[in-house]
């Protein structure tokens, strides 16, 4: 499969600026702008910098420029602003526009953005009703030099009420702005909606306002309490009387629903706040660009990207990783593009804050290609001039150049256009599903909640770093959790080594989406929810292959026997009870692989459009890797990277990669 | 230290390299396994290098739990097992969390809730070696800390300089008012970056430093210039004014004291 550009038939249509899956377009002429962009935060600067550092973003092959916009910077009481000096946005805007970019705006209310308690005004986050709180009723805190603070809780009216104060003073300066009277392309609401990195089931948020929202979600499921009592086996007189879990306590599958239902809620509360902030911010005026998330993390609970994508035009996933967390962003990246409109990086690292491990320039280049390899279309460079509180940028505090870090950037430029790479495709055969149910249960099976202290956890800290599930089959013939990570991960293993085309998906995805791919290999146990056989079943009808496994589902979640998918007729399903057995399934679905390539270490990925042809080899490991490489039709390999010599066929080609490299080759 | 308006800029990426490869290098820390138990029965057992183990390793035969910690840890091959109930997990993080207090700033806080976590697995948890985590080569940070606070007082700036050889590998500068680091920068802040390189050997380029410091901060309380392997003996020891005046002596370490 190589037509990627669906447009989802609601992004931006409502907008001037309209957003697919290779960027943006602007106004009636369509003009396609690639969304390569590098973060600059103008109040951290002399105003007489500003031009020169545009230029300088300029120079390096941006055309688009992101800026925070810090509520706490500009508040100097409740519901009086300052918008001078350095703190003149507009004149910011202006200058943008004067150097020819294009600005991604980011408002908040939340920014992080290094400053101290995250760009709130301080007030707000000494207000302890505005505060989260955790399972025993205490503020919860996030732990961050130079000063740890109590987050805030999104369920709070009285927080959106505060928040309301400053989008009605920011607001109408980003609206004026817009494009096309303006340079603002895009506008992110909030940022890095993620209970402050706060990810584990029963840390947060148990605050009043939060445990009323949980119990509207319940509401708006089960619309009646007898449904609710008859799914709990409780006998609860209102949803009033329903208290969310504090820990994992469940010993049979009866208990279930209740630890799905929280793991549901989590979830929803992210998406209704993003929700919530991004409709303030149309209401405001914000309606003529996209409005885009962005999340720290992708895995499992409580992010929902397919959700969020309903919310918001775009969701994209932030990235501060090094060369050997290769596996990491690569499965990041392969799930932005088996389930994101635009798969979009709104934050990757160039350089980093000065509590954290250094990105170091090869770790940049390698993370780059990583990206491309792995179907992104749209970045954003953070940050890509430094200011206070971040090193290792390529364009210094006081607008100078640094050379070494700043060829890079120099070159993925010149590449992504010399490609013109928002029109080449990611062969993309295969759809490795996460399915939603089982998500959540794996998060609300946790054994353990520790706070995000990875610094204060000390000896404990590997408890953060790992997921652990409380060992208990709950009646089922798995441990479901546990199973469910072995059967995906030995697939993906399986179709890496042996150089499939896939993505990671979402069972969330669309039947439309899902049925641009040949085949969905998909994890299923004991139970499934109906939904979830009925789409994957619809999905067989239309033609699609589905490759199952361990086993068949015969309940739904709930424990009510479901046998949509077991008792079918319908052809096209193939049962996987190992992971190893994976290429066989899909040699009889007629999925073969890119290439034949000898060696199960290096990887593969071809991304191509009507003319050019680019493939991408991978070397994850720590060891120099080879291997012969055939492909029919394959007469040339040209480097098209820069680090490699070219490559003709004698009985296949000839592939060495050092550790960790990543070449890619014009074909 | 750290005041909540602290500029922290012109920080050279690859000194900072340096320093983060230094303090997390794998192979300084030691190899955990933690069993989670619920009323002393197994829920989880995690070990450090692969994630979740299964629980078919615990030794059920054996009623003692400081048996069963060092059976597990001869087992999985770490260097130390914790075994810990649950509920004083879930109490451990609930008090660190109700810990903060409003003056607190990132160290003191993080100090504290790493107290009351190095004393809830001295008491309430069992350990193979144990029954503390002494012993183990982490970095006794709160001494450093202390050290400098008291050598520069409410008011005044300090330097820190790591040389490998004649090679400055790691710097910071810092500024302090009302007795809160207000400023922190590296070498790359003191000397503007179209600046000729630093003379070596290294004790001029320390000077050079030390002046630039002075010229950019404000006058010098503290200055530190340490060779590596003085520097990495100075940050581990148990003693450290007596770590410094060794180092003295050997003239591996500069000190500057006004």
């Amino acid at each position: 499969l190589t037509e990627q550009a669906v447009l989802r038939p609601d992004a931006g249509s409502a907008t001037t600026v309209r957003l697919d899956s290779r960027g943006l377009l602007l106004g009636d002429s369509r003009r396609r702008l690639a969304l390569y962009s590098g973060s600059l935060h103008y109040w951290q600067h002399d105003q007489k910098l500003w031009a020169p550092m545009l230029r300088q973003v300029r120079e390096l092959g941006f055309e688009v420029v992101d800026t925070y916009i810090p509520w706490s910077v500009h508040e100097e009481e409740r519901g009086v602003f300052g918008f001078d000096g350095n703190r003149d946005v507009e004149a910011f805007l202006r200058a943008c526009e004067a150097e020819e970019l294009f600005v991604i705006a980011r408002p908040g209310p939340h920014i992080n953005a290094e400053l101290t308690e995250f760009g709130y005004p301080p007030r707000l986050v000494r207000n302890e009703r505005l505060q989260a709180r955790t399972a025993s009723g205490a503020p919860a805190i996030h732990v961050i030099p130079p000063k740890a603070f109590p987050i805030l809780s999104y369920a709070s009216e009285e927080f959106f009420g505060e928040v309301t104060y400053w989008f009605d003073a920011v607001c109408p300066i980003l609206a004026r702005n817009q494009y096309p009277d303006g340079p603002i392309v895009l506008v992110q609401a909030d940022n890095e909606h993620s209970y402050f990195f706060k990810l584990t089931p029963y840390d947060v948020d148990y605050s009043a306002p939060a445990i009323a929202h949980f119990r509207r979600v319940l509401q708006e499921k089960y619309e009646t309490v007898e449904v609710l009592n008859e799914t709990y086996r409780a006998e609860f007189g209102s949803f009033d009387e329903v208290v969310p879990p504090r820990k994992f306590e469940a010993t049979s599958r009866e208990e279930l629903p209740q630890y799905l239902d929280w793991a549901y809620a989590k979830e929803r509360y992210l998406t209704d706040g993003v929700h919530r902030v991004a409709s303030m911010l149309r209401e405001r005026g914000i309606s003529n660009v996209p409005i885009s998330h962005n999340s720290p993390g992708w895995h499992g609970v409580p992010y929902n990207q397919v959700a969020l994508e309903q919310t918001v035009d775009v969701h994209g996933v932030d990235f501060y990783v090094h060369r050997r967390e290769y596996g990491y962003l690569k499965q990041g990246c392969q799930y932005l593009a088996g389930t994101a409109r635009l798969p979009f990086i709104p934050e990757f690292g160039a350089g980093t804050w000065p509590w954290w491990e250094p990105i170091e320039d090869a770790d940049a280049e390698a993370n780059a290609l990583t990206a491309l390899m792995h179907g992104i279309k749209a970045i954003n460079y953070y940050m890509l001039v430094e200011r206070d509180r971040w090193l290792g940028s390529p364009i210094g505090r006081r607008g100078d150049v640094r050379e070494d870090t700043a060829r890079l950037y120099r070159r993925l430029l010149e590449f992504l256009r010399a490609s013109d790479w928002t029109s080449v495709d990611r062969r993309s055969d295969v759809l490795l599903l996460s399915v939603r149910e089982y998500e959540r249960f794996a998060f609300a099976s946790r054994a353990v909640s520790p706070p995000f202290f990875p610094e204060a956890l000390g000896p404990l800290a590997d408890l953060l770093r790992h997921e652990i599930f409380a060992e208990r089959t709950l009646g089922f013939e798995q441990w479901i959790p546990r199973e469910l990570r072995a059967w995906s991960n030995g697939c993906a293993a399986e179709l890496s080594s042996r150089h499939y085309a896939y993505l990671l998906g979402d069972s969330e995805s669309s039947l439309e989406w899902l049925s641009r791919f040949k085949a969905l290999i998909v994890p299923a146990f004991e139970f499934m929810a109906r939904e979830t056989q009925e789409k994957l079943l619809a999905y067989v009808w239309r033609g699609g292959k589905l490759i199952i496994g361990p086993r068949m589902p015969l309940t739904d979640e709930t424990g009510k026997p479901c046998t949509v998918l077991s008792s079918t007729s319908a052809e096209g399903i193939h049962v996987v009870e190992h992971a190893g057995e994976i290429s066989q399934a899909l040699s009889k679905c007629n999925v073969e692989p890119l290439c034949e390539l000898d060696n199960p270490n290096l990887e593969l990925a071809l991304h191509s459009n009507g003319s050019s042809s680019y493939l991408f080899v991978a070397n994850p490991t720590s060891t120099s890797q080879s291997g012969t490489l055939n492909c029919p039709g394959l007469t040339e390999l040209r480097d098209a990277w820069g680090n490699s010599e070219p490559l003709t066929a004698e009985a296949g080609f000839h592939l060495s990669l050092h550790p960790q490299q990543i070449q890619v080759w014009s074909c | 230290l750290l005041s909540t308006s602290v500029v922290w800029e012109d920080i050279d990426a690859a000194q900072w390299s340096n320093l983060w490869r230094f303090i997390h290098s794998p192979d300084r820390f030691p190899t955990r396994a933690i069993g989670l138990l619920e009323a002393g029965v197994p829920v989880a057992l995690v070990s450090g290098a692969s994630g979740q183990v299964p629980l078919d390793i615990w030794p059920y035969d054996e009623p003692v739990l400081e048996a069963v910690a060092e059976r597990l840890r001869k087992e999985l091959k770490v260097d130390q097992v914790i075994l810990v109930e649950l509920s004083v997990l879930s109490s451990l993080w609930d008090e660190q969390q109700r810990f903060l207090n409003s003056e607190d700033d990132y160290d003191d806080y993080l100090f504290a809730v790493r107290y009351l976590t190095d004393l809830m697995i001295s008491e309430q948890a069992v350990c193979a070696p144990g029954p503390t985590i002494k012993g183990f080569p982490e970095i006794p940070y709160e001494q450093f800390r202390a050290y400098i606070a008291e050598a520069v007082g409410t008011e005044g700036s300090f330097l820190i300089n790591v040389f490998d050889r004649d090679a400055l590998w790691w710097s910071l500068a810092g500024r302090v008012a009302d007795g809160s680091i207000v400023r922190l920068t590296s070498s790359q802040g003191l000397v503007p970056p179209d600046a000729p390189p630093l003379h070596s050997p290294w004790h001029q380029a320390n000077a050079a430093l030390l002046q630039a410091c002075e010229a950019t901060l404000g006058p010098v309380r503290l200055a530190l210039s340490f060779q590596l392997a003085a520097f990495e003996a100075v940050l581990r020891a148990s003693n450290l004014p007596r770590a410094i005046d060794r180092f003295t002596r050997t003239d591996d370490l500069i000190i500057w004291r006004q």
